[in-house]
């Protein structure tokens, strides 16, 4: 891409950047951890996931700070104007997500540990997707790649259609087993937090799309 | 655009002896809105404003072709008169220029010439009424008698557009109005242009992106001589179809 004339007005923009994509690495992180929350149980590793969210919120005002500087200060047009309103956009989304990764391990700290009789692993497979669709968004961002970006909205069908699986599946099993009815309960409960991710990464990949081609469609 | 169209230019080159300044402009300018023209130093812009009130007859190693029509008038046909034409249409420089006379006078000037009043009453009507059209009656009105060139730069470049206002032209052409004024006179000139725009068709020359994004309805990319995008002012700023206007109005081109 060619430079600005003004060589700190690039400086500006490529931290802002730089800024989002640590947010975007350290996002990914906690969906990653509280994934392997769900296949093994450990409390500490879950305390651990609830407090990291703070610094994740911490980079959200980072960057909030450091757009609406660059836009008073550098007035920007175009390309570079969008860049900003996805960054402000892209930020929010991923304070959202991590709250969602930090509420699933608040979830594993109310469970505490998986009954015998509990034997699938239908949600850490969505997990896992989840988490895959996630990264995919991230380096659409990354790489600014529409084609990137363009396969996240499919590949959240295949989630939606996962998470429906794993509801009726977790119905099945509370129908069979009264005394799982608890622990089913918050498995649910994550399995729609993972869902929201899903979504979630939809709409950077949106975002992603609207900063290259200039129109939200 | 399906809006009317006042200023229409058909293939228009210039040329400044050998060197070509414009080459081949087409752009409609359209009625009662702001047009910006905006570009680098020495793309046309300015030449292509002063084709609109033949300012460039007066350069002698200027020649131009093509035409340019101003309500369904070739302003280049022999049978129009030049100096009817200025009256039509009014202009306003990057450096505020007052005649070394009155406030009044200033006003006053332009109409007593054209002959388009017929008594002292009439005049002193028309001057108040430009004066206050232009924004700067209330700044001034105790004070006509005194020489326009006391005024602060910010009030003379009013004082130049209420001076543009009394021939009542239909045209305002303005190069570069707020380049030597500062951010308060520059809002007050903005804050004019948004009232005039309803009587007069605009046409602005700006350096500044965000004056032409903040003022005008149209707005005409010029490089190196040429037209390289015209469109709503709104697209050109937020979606630009060309490479080199996006590049220009991201500051990546000089």
């Amino acid at each position: 891409m060619k430079e600005h004339i003004v060589t700190t007005y690039d400086e500006d923009l490529n931290s802002l950047k730089s800024n989002l994509t640590k947010m975007g690495l350290n996002v990914e992180k906690q969906i990653f951890q509280a994934v392997d929350l769900i296949k093994i149980i450990n409390i500490s590793k879950a305390n651990e996931v609830i407090e990291n969210d703070k610094g994740i919120d911490a980079l959200e005002k980072k960057i909030r700070g450091f757009a609406t500087i660059t836009l008073s200060k550098r007035q920007p047009l175009a390309d570079d104007l969008r860049q900003i309103i996805i960054s402000l956009k892209i930020s929010s989304i991923l304070e959202r997500i991590g709250d969602h990764a930090s509420n699933v391990a608040g979830r594993i700290l109310s469970v505490k540990k998986s009954p015998d009789s509990y034997s699938t692993d239908s949600i850490h497979q969505l997990g896992l997707l989840v988490l895959k669709n996630f990264s995919t968004a991230l380096s659409a961002y990354d790489q600014e790649s529409k084609e990137i970006a363009r396969s996240v909205p499919t590949e959240d069908i295949t989630i939606n259609s996962v998470y429906e699986t794993c509801f009726r599946e977790h119905l099945h099993l509370m129908m069979e087993d009264r005394d799982i009815i608890g622990f089913c309960t918050q498995m649910l409960f994550i399995a729609k937090e993972l869902e929201r991710i899903g979504d979630l990464s939809k709409v950077i990949s949106k975002e992603v799309i609207y900063n290259l081609q200039g129109t939200l469609k | 655009m399906t809006e009317k169209i006042k200023i229409k230019s058909k293939n228009v080159n210039v040329y400044y002896g050998q060197k070509k300044a414009l080459d081949k402009i087409n752009l409609e300018i359209p009625t009662n809105k702001v047009t910006a023209l905006i570009g680098p130093s020495g793309c046309g812009k300015s030449t292509f404003l002063r084709c609109i009130n033949r300012m460039n007859d007066t350069i002698d190693i200027c020649r131009i072709e093509g035409k340019i029509i101003v309500d369904e008038e070739d302003i280049y046909s022999t049978e129009v008169d030049p100096v009817l034409l200025r009256a039509k249409i009014g202009m306003v420089f990057q450096k505020p220029n007052p005649f070394p006379k009155s406030i009044f006078d200033n006003v006053a000037y332009g109409p007593k010439i054209h002959g388009i009043v017929n008594s002292d009453d009439e005049l002193e009507e028309l001057v108040i009424y430009s004066l206050k059209k232009a924004g700067l009656f209330e700044e001034v009105k105790d004070r006509l008698n005194d020489s326009g060139t006391s005024l602060s730069g910010g009030q003379q470049q009013r004082l130049c557009i209420a001076r543009a206002i009394a021939i009542s032209p239909q045209i305002i052409l303005m190069d570069e109005p707020c380049s030597a004024l500062d951010p308060i006179a520059t809002a007050v000139i903005e804050e004019l242009i948004d009232e005039l725009v309803k009587n007069f068709t605009i046409v602005i020359v700006t350096h500044s992106m965000q004056q032409a994004a903040r003022v005008s309805q149209q707005t005409a990319f010029f490089h190196m001589g040429n037209l390289i995008e015209v469109g709503r002012t709104d697209q050109i700023f937020s979606t630009p179809s060309q490479k080199k206007t996006q590049d220009y109005i991201t500051g990546k081109i000089g």
